[in-house]
Order: C-alpha cells, then structure tokens, then sequence
C-alpha cells in the first residue's frame, strides 16, 4: 500500500512546520527551572517578559504593558469582550467573515446587555460592503469588531478604512488578526484599532497555547479572572496595574520561549516565505480555476487576498473530499464550516467547504500533487 | 477486527449523529468488502489508499479508508438510538464472526 509524503495545506487552522528554532528553544526552556516559578525581580528576564517585549516591538508599540499574554486569540478576544464596559454593548456592528470566537462571547455579551448586533454582508463584488458598514458606525455604534481576514477565503477586510472612520465616531474598535499577525502588518496605531487578539501558532508559526492581547491605555477592561499574580499578594483583590491586572496564575513560560524564536524567526524570515506562500498560491488558483467541476467560494482573481481558497466539487461530499484527501493521499486539509458559519449560510452551502491554506514552505511539486489528486477524485466519482 | 471505541464528531447535521469509530486493527480490503452483504459498497481504488463508502437500507452511511483503523459512521435522524444499536451489532458481527 503507498505511503504519500505529508503536504500540509492547514496553515489557517494551524501553522506546520513550526518556524525554525521553536522546538529548540522549547526543549531548552523545559530543561531549566521555569525563572516565573519565584516571581518577583526574577521576572524582568523571564520568557514572558522578553516575549511580551517582542510582541510589542512587533506591533510597533511603546508600552509592552498594553500587551496582555494569553493562550489563543479567542481566549483574548474572550478577555476583551467580557471585560468591557456594558455601555459599548448597545449596538455591535461586525461582519458576516467572523469566526465564532469574536461572534460567541460577542452575542453573550449583546443578549445580556440587551443590545443589538449588526452584521454587515457583502456587495456585489463579494466584499465586504463598506457603505453599509459606514453608514452603522455613523448610526449611533458602540463598537466595532472585525476580522483582519477571513479564514475561509482568505479575503482582507479594509481594517484602516473600517476603523478610521470609527475612531472618528469615537467607537471602540476590536480587531481580531488571528489570522493575519506575522503575515500582515498588525500595528494599532495604523490600524486604528482599540483592542488587538493575536495567537501564535497560526502566521507567526508559534507554539499552540500562546497568544496575545493589545489593550490601549485608553481603554479599561475589568478583569474576568482574578488570582494568584506574584506580586502585591497583600491586596485583597486582583491588582489595577497592568498586565496583571488581567493576567493570573503560572503562565505558559515554555510556550512563550517556543514565541520568542517564532517571532525573531519572522522578523528575519518572514518575508520571503510570505513571497514564495502568495507564489505558490497565484500558481495553485491559476490551476484550479480550470477544473470546471471546482466551484471556488469567495475567491475574486484581481484581489490580494492570504494564500487560502474554499472550494467543492461538483457531486462529492464535501467530508468525503476531506477523507481522501487527508486520510488517502497525506494531504492535510479541514472541511466543513471552519468556525465561521455566517459565511457559509450566506453561500446556501451547509455542509461547508474544502478548505487548503498554504505557507512559503510548501513547494511546486506539493502544489502539483494536491491538483492531481483534485484531478482524479474528479474522475472516480 | 473489534470496535474499541468511538468519539462524536463535530459536523452533526439536523439531527443526524456521526461517529468516528476506532478499530484495534486497520481495514483490509477484505474488511470493505464484508461490507457489501449489509447493504450497498461504492470502493475507490484508484486513490494511493482506496476510499469505501457504504449505505444500508437504513440510510446509515460508512466512510473511510482503506488501511485506516477508522471509520466515521452517520446514522440518519429518525429512530436514530434503535439504528444505531442494530447496526453497530451487525457490524461488529459482521467484522469479528467468531466472537459472536
């Protein structure tokens, strides 16, 4: 029975191989007494700090105590959004890309305060429709809070031009950037943003259980956690100072060293893999298009957009396009509805998509293999 | 070759339940074939490892891969509990004889 070589097209999901650098430092972090374990003045060189550091220099902040270290983005955008005054609850607007982490704890919140969610759809471009947008954040918004890109087509959302005009409404703005933080820049004060989730294991190409959460010192979040912190262990409740205000109990510190070497190995690296990722992709699309039995969703060719496409072909299951994929072929990929489900009813396609998600490591033969086996799953229905 | 445990997968679609069943040893080309007794077998061979679907006359549908020690199983919504029970006994009867 032949036994294929492993091509991972699941970067949107999580991000394989881990750059270079994060098991070593991984392995060197879990051989050595964690120096959080005491606290105190220990902790200035501590992996969190340095890696709270790195985050910020990445998003071109000054104040690395805006930076809140967290496991994920939706554990971030669940520490944003329940944290937040109720008052930016009353009308939500948001769009119909987001993920249930940014649109579940967003409808506990709305249903409690007895406010209103707006989602914006798309214009006849398969875009986000901007003027719609526009017109709700005019129209007495609270908050807006969106996506940097889709992670089931890909599609970049004009973020600075959403948020701008927010700012200018004085509306509270949450970007969530899971998708984008070590691909795109991601940097508030361009992005107009207010609040910022970010997970490592995705773009970045972090450990899994390490993420991060921007909060800008104009905006107050209450904590939803309160604990141990390792300092001020006298006051009786969770401290007002930031970051652990919102931070509690022993942190991730061997994921965080794993983040460290992920994002100085961006910082070096990045852009070259981001260039041979959108290669390969611009190559991969072109292929695709003609096969006449893929039908492609929301994949506009004049569009930049992240190297992932969603698609379904003609007479198979989209499960079972998964299963030979993945399980006959070695082809790692995810179908269904990828947490976003709005997407999806908007298309009428409730059993989901095939979605392949590339990355500058994949190579042209990979690309090949994957259009060949789209080729014959064709042919054998 | 013995069912040694299932999980509930995600993809569940008005009402109906679908299992990823776990088996101690992988489906052989024999085992898929089995299958053809208990209902209809459509067998792909032209995948580097052949992908089986199956349906009975319960609608229930099996799909998987040769070569794998799983399988995912959907059992349709109406009387979903009795199905579910009746063809799992067919199944680990028809797979494993000489236990039962």
């Amino acid at each position: 029975m032949k036994s294929n070589k492993l091509i991972y097209l699941n970067e949107a999901a999580t991000a394989w191989p881990l750059a270079p650098g994060v098991i070593d430092a991984m392995l060197s972090a879990l051989s050595h007494p964690i120096s959080t374990a005491g606290r105190g003045e220990e902790s200035i060189n501590n992996n969190c700090e340095l890696c709270r550091k790195l985050i910020a220099q990445t998003l071109n902040i000054q104040n690395k105590n805006e930076i809140i270290l967290t496991q994920n983005a939706t554990h971030s955008l669940n520490i944003a959004i329940s944290g937040l005054d109720s008052k930016y609850f009353k009308k939500v607007i948001t769009t119909i890309f987001e993920h249930n982490s940014l649109l579940r704890p967003l409808r506990y919140r709305i249903e409690n305060e007895g406010g209103e969610l707006i989602v914006i759809g798309l214009n006849e471009y398969g875009e986000i429709d901007i003027e719609s947008l526009k017109n709700a954040i005019k129209n007495d918004a609270t908050l807006v809070a969106i996506t940097h890109a889709s992670n089931v087509t890909g599609y970049i959302l004009p973020v600075n031009e959403i948020f701008k005009l927010a700012k200018e409404n004085n509306v509270i703005t949450i970007l969530d950037a899971a998708q984008t933080w070590g691909v795109l820049p991601v940097i508030p004060d361009e992005n107009y943003a207010d609040i910022i989730a970010l997970t490592g294991h995705k773009g970045m190409r972090g450990p899994t259980g390490t993420g991060a959460l921007y909060i800008s010192d104009n905006v107050v979040i209450q904590p939803v956690f309160s604990g141990g912190t390792g300092i001020w262990s006298e006051e009786e409740y969770q401290p007002d100072e930031m970051p652990v205000r919102l931070e509690i109990g022993t942190p991730n510190e061997h994921g965080f060293a794993g983040l460290i070497a992920a994002i100085n190995w961006n910082i070096i690296n990045g852009n070259e893999y981001r260039n041979n990722a959108e290669l390969l992709f611009n190559k991969f699309i072109s292929k695709l298009q003609l096969i006449k039995d893929v039908k492609l969703f929301g994949f506009t060719p004049q569009r930049y957009s992240l190297p992932i496409v969603s698609f379904q072909i003609n007479n198979w299951p989209v499960e079972e396009i998964g299963l030979i994929l993945n399980n006959s072929y070695n082809i790692k990929c995810r179908t269904g509805l990828h947490c976003a489900p709005l997407i999806h009813k908007y298309w009428g396609v409730s059993e989901g998509t095939v979605r392949l998600s590339l990355s500058g490591f994949n190579t042209d033969d990979e690309i090949d293999s994957v259009i060949s086996a789209i080729r014959t799953i064709i042919k054998c229905r | 070759m013995q069912i040694i445990g299932t999980t509930v997968m995600e993809d569940c679609l008005k009402g109906t339940l679908t299992l990823l069943y776990q088996f101690d040893t992988p489906w052989t080309k024999t085992d898929i074939l089995k299958l053809a007794s208990l209902g209809q077998l459509d067998y792909f061979v032209d995948f580097p490892r052949p992908f089986f679907r199956f349906k009975s006359s319960e609608d229930v549908q099996m799909k998987g891969v040769e070569g794998d020690f799983t399988c995912r199983i959907i059992y349709p919504a109406g009387e979903r509990d009795r199905i579910h029970a009746e063809f799992e006994g067919k199944l680990q009867k028809l797979l494993n004889p000489i236990s039962h």
